[in-house]
């Protein structure tokens, strides 16, 4: 018997309405411990290549992890596995919330969904009870309007529901699965597989907090939360201005991404729409996760306009729809924002398909006849409610637009492509390759398209050797220091990569990445290792924990290679490799060359050939020989 | 007396260490920070005396989020 816990699954075979538990056994589980890594195990052991993500065939993943429901900052992380809809990759995406912590408290691990639904369905979960329920009521509905129907329905007010609004019902290829109506498993279109299954929403009742197996040494990890908050700036911040605190930081730089990933700089406009603004106006309150003390959500609201009960913006949010489209409203961002919460839309996807329409205006490639009438001009927050509402529903331009940027670009010809900034037909976060160029390789080299917590960023090397920041990073070997962030060397690399492994085993232990990391968050490596010991009586290593980050990424690439991915893929905009226009940062410049010597170098560091194809020792390495018979 | 701080010149007081300077640019001591060219580590903030006319660069992480 391990001494790791088993894993228990719920299986839902929604062609059949046939509802089945299984266990993974804790031998596998320990390889596989949660999140992603969880998702691909089981994905992996029965999907082949060329499945159409919106087809019956594509599974549907929900997942947490061993450490999911503790009660420490953090651990309260959702994750969806499929296959993309938008990127034709493994989908990968993370939320917060309560959602995931009540859904391990019921006692499951994951839920694997399968087939298609002949009506809308919800999957009700309360422990043992496990149910499908009809969703025609809610069809239909945006999300708000969908949790509070099924929470009068079911008659209880104690519940957690993850859920797809219109946009996910209308196969939006970039819609999200949103719970608490306002926390979103984002990225890579994981809404419209739940849509293509007639799956409107996952509802669990809640329970009570886990308890650590060793209670004593779990509080000398949360019993001085308050001091540990108080002494790290950086998380300090978070909490009091959100994410969006450091955008004008960005700006001041030069690197905040705008009008299109055009330029770096917002100017004076960047200062309207950070975090600090955001606190001084529309901010009504702050919101966290099942048991975070760092409570760095927004709340914000705006009479007769925003309704506090959607959130708030992030920074990705107020960038796309802020200095992407060169809009300085906040209230027009956090309208945005409220509609993509509404209508279940990924704001970073939502925001930059938008930018690039509003680039193909000013180019004459798109007319305002074709926009239906309407002046989608950069500038104009103004059209975000009509616009956002006709992408969830797909009607005139919407219909389009609900392709996402690339497919679009494609549509409108050999002029449009350049104009979507994507990377395996993603939209690029607001963090510039140019500012920070080992994120800027990861982007490229990531398995799921461009994705900004996918490794550490690269101006904490500038950091001295005794900081905080880098003493963590060292656990990981890396122990290196730059003048200038803007460099990209083989020393980078190897920060990309110890950064990518530690993130990617994150999202496989399904930790939040402000609470949890390798360098200026709440807690490091060490503490990592000992909330295992003191949570679940895991006794485990910085080395195990970064294998299991290492495999779940050769997992998904192994995905996409069978799908014929490969070096072609691994590529950024060409409009990052220009020089910078205008601001603080003008003239400096991504050298195309040094990118691709850099993604060499992370090909051979980590044992794949010049394709970008896991070599057989790699994955024998790694426990993984079972794939190469996948 | 004055010294520059990325480039930018800085009025501060006889005496006045690198924290002090961090502290009246309204930074802290989450910086990297090199005095003429020489990177110092983060406990020499507290104690290393800034001169007339030194040259001070100041770097701020930018993380994510
Ligand atoms: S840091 Fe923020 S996002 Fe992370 S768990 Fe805490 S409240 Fe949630």
């Amino acid at each position: 018997m391990s001494v790791f816990p088993d894993a228990k699954i719920l299986d839902v075979d929604l062609s059949k309405g046939a509802i089945d538990t299984k266990t993974l056994s804790g031998e596998i589980y320990r390889l596989y411990p949660g999140g992603s890594s969880l998702g691909l195990y089981l994905a992996l052991q029965e999907m082949g290549a060329g499945i159409d993500p919106l087809s019956p065939e594509n599974m549907l993943i929900f997942s947490v992890s061993v450490l999911t429901g503790l009660p420490i900052s953090g651990q309260s992380r959702l994750t969806i596995t499929t296959k993309s809809p938008l990127t034709g990759t493994i989908g990968d995406s993370q939320s917060g919330g309560f959602f995931p912590a009540q859904l391990k408290i019921n006692g499951y691990d994951a839920i694997i969904f399968r087939g298609k639904s002949e009506k809308p369905v919800y999957l009700y979960i309360d422990g043992e009870k496990v149910a499908l329920k009809d969703a025609s009521s809610v069809w239909g509905k945006v999300t708000g309007e969908a949790e509070k129907i099924i929470k009068e329905e079911l008659e209880d007010e104690q519940l957690e529901i993850a859920q797809i609004g219109p946009a996910g019902e209308n196969m939006v290829k970039y819609a999200s699965i949103m719970n608490m109506s306002n926390r979103a498993n984002g990225r890579n279109g994981t809404g419209a597989v739940m849509g293509s299954k007639l799956l409107k929403a996952v509802v669990v009742k809640k329970g009570k907090a886990r308890k650590a197996v060793d209670q004593e040494g779990f509080k000398t990890l949360t019993g001085n939360v308050k001091e540990r908050i108080t002494e790290n700036e950086g998380v300090e911040a978070l909490g009091q201005f959100g994410t969006d605190g450091e955008l004008n930081s960005h700006n001041r730089d030069g690197f905040l991404p705008t009008r299109n990933f055009s330029s770096g700089y917002f100017g004076d406009s960047a200062k309207k729409i950070t975090g600090t603004t955001m606190a001084k106006t529309i901010l009504k309150g702050r919101d966290t996760c099942f048991s975070c003390a760092i409570r760095c959500k927004r709340v914000v609201e705006v009479e007769g306009k925003v309704d506090p009960f959607y959130g708030g913006p992030e920074y990705e949010t107020c960038a796309a729809f802020g200095s992407f489209c060169q809009t300085e409203n906040l209230e027009d961002i956090a309208v945005a924002n409220q509609y993509c919460n509404m209508y279940g839309l990924d704001t970073i996807s939502c925001g930059a398909t938008i930018a690039f329409v509003m680039e193909c205006m000013e180019k004459g490639i798109l007319t305002k006849e074709d926009a239906d009438g309407m002046d989608i001009t950069f500038g104009n927050g103004s059209i975000y409610p009509e616009l956002i509402k006709k992408i969830a529903l797909r009607e005139g331009i919407g219909n389009m637009m609900a392709e996402g940027s690339y497919r679009m670009a494609e549509k409108l010809g050999p002029e449009a492509l350049p104009l979507s900034v994507s990377v395996k037909k993603q939209e690029l976060p607001a963090h510039m390759p140019q500012y920070k160029p080992a994120m800027g390789l990861i982007y490229a080299v990531n398995n799921f398209g461009a994705d900004h917590q996918s490794c550490e960023h690269d101006p904490f090397l500038t950091m001295p050797a005794d900081a905080k920041e880098q003493v963590w990073l060292g656990m990981l070997g890396i122990n290196l220091q730059y003048d200038d962030q803007k460099t990209l060397d083989d020393g980078k690399v190897r920060f990309a990569i110890a950064g990518q492994k530690f993130y990617s085993m994150m999202d496989s232990l399904c930790l939040c990445q402000f609470s949890w990391g390798p360098s200026w968050q709440l807690y490091g490596p060490a503490e990592l290792v000992d909330a295992c010991k003191y949570g679940i009586g895991w006794e485990t290593s910085v080395q195990e924990l970064m294998d299991i980050g290492e495999r779940r990424i050769n997992m998904m690439r192994w995905f996409n290679v069978r799908d014929g991915f490969s070096a072609k893929d691994d590529v950024l905009p060409e409009r990052l490799f220009d020089p910078m226009p205008n601001g603080p940062s003008e003239g400096h410049q991504m050298k195309k060359a040094d990118f691709e010597k850099a993604r060499a170098s992370y090909y051979g560091f980590m044992g794949w050939d010049n394709d970008g194809k896991p070599t057989e020792a790699t994955l024998r390495k790694l426990s993984l020989n079972w794939l190469l018979d996948k | 007396m004055i010294v520059t701080m990325n480039q930018k010149n800085m009025h501060i007081d006889e005496g006045s260490r690198v924290i002090d300077l961090l502290v009246s640019a309204g930074l802290s001591k989450r910086v990297a920070v090199w005095v003429n060219d020489q990177r110092l580590l983060q406990k020499e903030y507290e104690t290393r005396q800034l001169h007339e006319g030194d040259r001070v660069k100041v770097l701020r992480p930018l993380g994510g989020g």
